[in-house]
């Protein structure tokens, strides 16, 4: 009975103009001479090759990108133990807490985060002397608690759908269940565990926050020089390297859905 | 057409009384999905206070005629007509139709009080008409003490209840049911088979249901219509059907049935003599099949007309020798799967009168069976 | 072929009891995550508490230790200004209520453009929705800071809106869209958008069209089926939307910082100003837990028991 109504299309154009248009004025300005994003002034791709140039910009970015491949890893390991924790295994003391505990970080904001695991690395720097200085560990094991709930929801969701009669054949034809999990269970959440893990991957590269309250001397993510290099209004330089950034993944989505659609075409023959 | 053997005892059968005028009129309705066409040029005339039948397997085109009625597909040509009024482009919430869904479709947010009045509460009507019109309903199906439960509180028998006073607190022209008895376990079904029929005799509402079961069918309509590929094969009353079939697909397709394929040697007015190897018999039926002589039939013959014995019998007419291979024992009756000469295996069932009964009849015996001449049916498509 | 008369078991007897076992692995497999979220979850919130109730000094770290040990004497040195600033403050309270009312202002409009961008994708034809939802976290790659950034480009005296606005002669002078509260709402939600589509997307995918058809049979018109019966069973998942966006823009610190007023202050800012300029690591705890107890702490209880419920 639904039909897709000229309603609906007024709807979509309107709300995917809004969330796009931004990011149209972003690539159109890194390819704007003038520093101002304001006013445009001619063509220039200058901006570009400047960005090869800027080393604490990129080495922001490795350092980022090092935080963030880590801490989605090993979210993706915690996530989805959590998952199986709270979908396959029934009641046990503490669930109520342990259900709490992995999805609060998912609305807690992210100020609170951030300053509350400052407090424990202080607490335990002054108790038994590590870390000693803040810097990728901490951002590090904080991205991966944030990113362990995100992982926790994409998994958990699969894991919910999924027939658990599956895996009790397999144990019926006498596999135990640690082989279940690795050779039945996992492969079939196995595209869950890559969304999680792009979640994370995305999250983490993205954050400032926290990254703020626990980097250390010496460290700076990606987000914390743009941040900064905002605040003083110059570095036009960042807009290339976000129009990159979009390039990028608007490639690997399309590749992704090339492939996708591929594999439906094939399963509906 | 059967005879009618006594016109007095026809009780609700205004399709006899030319002057009764059909309540539900459908004209030439087809309906194609695509390339696909689901209902080919279906005419069809229903008399008000019908319970009538759209029997027929999946892919028959029973459901999207229903969705038809409904109006939640429109056909691509043809008319539906309610009363003599053209329904066909009315939208489904104008028309005065309501259906009973398959999965009961009762709204999980609210209460069955709630359900019930909903189709009420889209009319205007005030506060204590609606209360008395629910309690109505309620005691109608007798869930007046279920009234604040929520659905998913209720079993499957319950909601079905729900979903029936829901469509007939409307007090609908026409009441579609979609695979009423469908999810019901066995006892449940027996009984709610007897109950429908007795509400729909009480509000005098004119039915039409949709399925696939053809003990539903045949226990509840009063005529129904056998469906295959998006045609109607044959129109009548359950006994009708079942005794007078007009095709082979529709003396296959209702209950078990025993074909034999012959070639025509005699066909007066009283009888025809049919010429079948299979049976390794000649055939007489009591019936004439205005066919020309030599021409191909079918002869059907229904299980539980055919009687079996272990000593030849006389006569060379609709009788067989043959071997039992099988033996389905279904507590009230039993089948005997016999295997005559020419190889052909054929069923007779016979119910179990005794309750101790020695094996009178067992597995590789040899047996005789044969059966009335009135008891074959010809059918030449 | 099996030789049935074999003096050997048919089956080996397993050494533990199967239900022990699954017990104590199962503990294992639960250990892992529940220790890591204990540690670097739970505890961090008891640190922050405790700090709350310290006074600030100029050392490292900035606040006094309310647990003293000294000649086998505790002492417990609770500082409860904090708290009673919080209250006599009006600064905090204006805070407070500035985040409340952005808060709620952006999670409606996040609520209204999600709602129909979800259920427009919902009536979509099937092939269609895979790249619609793809388009719709596609932006969540690209980085935040600089797609709010684009939003000064956009909102300013001299930006795009105000060119259009010129262009098309609605108005004579550019309008102040920029570094108020109007901008900080269309910056939040910007961003939380996704966070809303997603969650009501799934639950209106999984509403059985039946419903709908059996309230069109009864007579419900299109209208009126989508108010009776289409809205209230998508509920829970304009719940976890509304949840989703409205805390965390409760404690927004980006936005606010980029595209907000100098003088506005939410409890983001305020927490990030107290911490960073002012060093007064207690005070900012102090709004952590205030806000943490006022507003995260009730809608996290609401949320369980309504996933209890159903």
């Amino acid at each position: 009975m639904k039909s897709f109504s000229r309603f609906n299309i007024a709807s979509l154009i309107i709300g995917y103009a809004f969330l796009y248009i931004p990011i149209f004025t972003v690539i159109i300005f890194s390819f704007n001479e003038s520093k101002l994003v304001t006013t445009w002034s001619r063509f220039s791709t200058k901006w570009y090759s400047s960005l090869w140039d800027n080393e604490g910009l990129l080495g922001a970015i490795l350092a980022s990108i090092e935080i963030a491949t880590v801490s989605a890893s090993v979210a993706v390991v915690l996530g989805t133990l959590a998952a199986i924790v709270m979908v396959r295994f029934g009641s046990f003391k503490g669930r109520t807490l342990f259900s709490g505990l992995v999805s609060a970080p998912l609305i807690m904001p992210d100020i609170i985060t951030g300053l509350a695991m400052l407090m424990l690395f202080v607490a335990t720097q002054q108790f038994i002397g590590w870390p000693a200085h803040r810097g990728m560990l901490t951002i590090s094991l904080a991205h991966i608690t944030l990113a362990t709930a995100y992982v926790y929801l994409v998994v958990q969701a699969r894991l919910q759908d999924f027939d658990p009669s599956i895996e009790e054949a397999a144990l019926d034809l006498g596999a135990k269940p640690a082989k279940v999990f690795m050779l039945i269970t996992l492969p079939i959440i196995s595209p869950s565990l890559v969304s999680g893990w792009l979640l994370a991957f995305a999250l983490s590269l993205d954050d400032l926050v926290i990254a703020s309250f626990l980097s250390g001397p010496g460290v700076t993510t990606l987000p914390m020089l743009i941040f900064s290099s905002i605040r003083l209004g110059l570095n036009p330089e960042v807009n290339a390297l976000a129009s990159i950034l979009v390039g990028i993944v608007s490639v690997v989505v399309l590749m992704a859905g090339v492939v996708i659609h591929r594999q439906q075409k094939n399963k509906n023959r | 057409m059967p005879p009618l053997s006594n016109p007095s005892k026809r009780i609700i059968e205004p399709w006899y009384d030319p002057k009764t005028r059909p309540y539900i009129t459908l004209e030439g309705v087809s309906k194609s999905f695509g390339a696909v066409v689901a209902v080919k040029n279906i005419s069809l005339s229903i008399y008000q206070g019908e319970l009538f039948a759209l029997l027929g397997g999946s892919g028959s085109g029973k459901t999207t005629l229903l969705r038809m009625l409904a109006g939640f597909e429109a056909p691509t040509s043809g008319r539906i007509l309610i009363d003599d009024v053209d329904i066909t482009q009315w939208p489904p919430y104008e028309r005065p139709v309501n259906m009973m869904f398959q999965s009961y479709a009762l709204f999980p947010h609210m209460t069955v009080e709630q359900n019930i009045a909903f189709g009420l509460k889209q009319e205007r009507i005030t506060k204590s008409a609606l209360k008395d019109k629910v309690a109505w309903a309620l005691d109608l199906v007798k869930m007046t003490s279920f009234a604040h439960r929520r659905p998913n509180q209720l079993s499957g028998g319950q909601c079905q209840r729900v979903a029936l006073a829901r469509s007939l607190i409307k007090e609908p022209k026409l009441l579609l049911l979609d695979e009423p008895l469908g999810s019901l376990d066995k006892k449940l079904r027996e009984q709610t088979q007897f109950e429908l029929v007795n509400i729909q005799e009480r509000v005098g509402i004119t039915f039409i249901m949709v399925t696939h079961d053809q003990e539903e069918a045949m226990t509840m309509a009063s005529r129904m219509a056998i469906m295959e590929e998006g045609q109607i094969r044959q129109i009548g009353a359950p006994h009708d059907i079942y005794e007078f079939p007009n095709s082979r697909f529709v003396a296959e397709f209702i209950g078990s049935t025993n074909i034999f394929d012959g070639i025509v040697t005699e066909d007066e007015a009283d009888h025809v003599l049919v010429n079948s190897e299979e049976a390794g018999c000649q055939l007489y039926v009591s019936e004439s099949a205005a066919v020309p002589i030599g021409s191909h039939v079918v002869v059907a013959v229904r299980p539980e007309k055919i009687m079996i014995s272990t000593t030849p019998t006389a006569g060379t007419r609709n009788t067989a020798k043959g071997i039992i291979r099988e033996i389905a024992y279904l507590g009230d009756i039993s089948i005997y799967y016999i295997q005559l000469e020419s190889g052909k295996i054929l069923q007779a069932a016979r119910p179990n009168l005794l309750r101790f009964s020695e094996r009178e009849l067992t597995w590789e015996d040899e047996v005789y069976v044969f059966w009335r001449t009135e008891n074959g049916v010809i059918l030449t498509s | 072929m099996m030789n049935l008369d074999d003096t050997t078991p048919l089956v080996v007897p397993p050494k533990k009891p199967w239900h022990k076992l699954r017990w104590q692995e199962r503990r294992i497999v639960t250990i892992l995550p529940y220790t890591w979220l204990l540690i670097f979850f739970f505890v961090p919130f008891l640190l922050v508490f405790k700090i709350s109730l310290s006074e600030p000094v100029l050392s490292v770290p900035p606040y006094q230790e309310i647990f003293k040990w000294m000649d086998g004497i505790l002492n417990i040195h609770l500082n409860l200004n904090n708290y009673i600033r919080m209250v006599t403050d009006p600064f905090y309270a204006q805070g407070f209520m500035t985040s409340l009312i952005i808060a709620a202002i952006t999670t409606f409009g996040c609520l209204v453009l999600g709602f129909l961008i979800a259920y427009a994708i919902v009536c979509a034809p099937r092939h269609w929705r895979f790249i619609l939802l793809l388009m719709v976290v596609l932006p969540f790659w690209t980085s935040f800071l600089v797609r709010v950034y684009a939003w000064i480009g956009i909102l300013s005296n001299t930006g795009f809106l105000n060119q259009l606005l010129l262009y098309l002669g609605i108005i004579d002078e550019p309008i102040q869209f920029l570094y108020n509260n109007f901008s900080v709402t269309i910056g939040i939600i910007y961003c939380y958008l996704p966070f809303m589509i997603l969650p009501i997307y799934s639950v209106l995918d999984k509403i059985d069209p039946v419903y709908m058809e059996a309230a069109y049979d009864l007579g419900c018109r299109p209208w009126g089926a989508f108010w009776r019966i289409t809205l209230p069973l998508s509920m829970p998942g304009i719940l976890s939307g509304c949840a989703l966006v409205f805390i965390p823009a409760l404690g927004e610190f980006v936005i606010p910082e980029i595209l907000g007023a100098s003088d506005s202050f939410m409890m983001g800012r305020i927490i990030w100003i107290e911490f960073f300029n002012n060093r007064d690591w207690p005070v900012a705890s102090t709004v952590a837990i205030v806000m943490l107890l006022l507003f995260v702490v009730p809608i996290m209880i609401s949320q369980r028991r309504h996933n209890q419920r159903h």
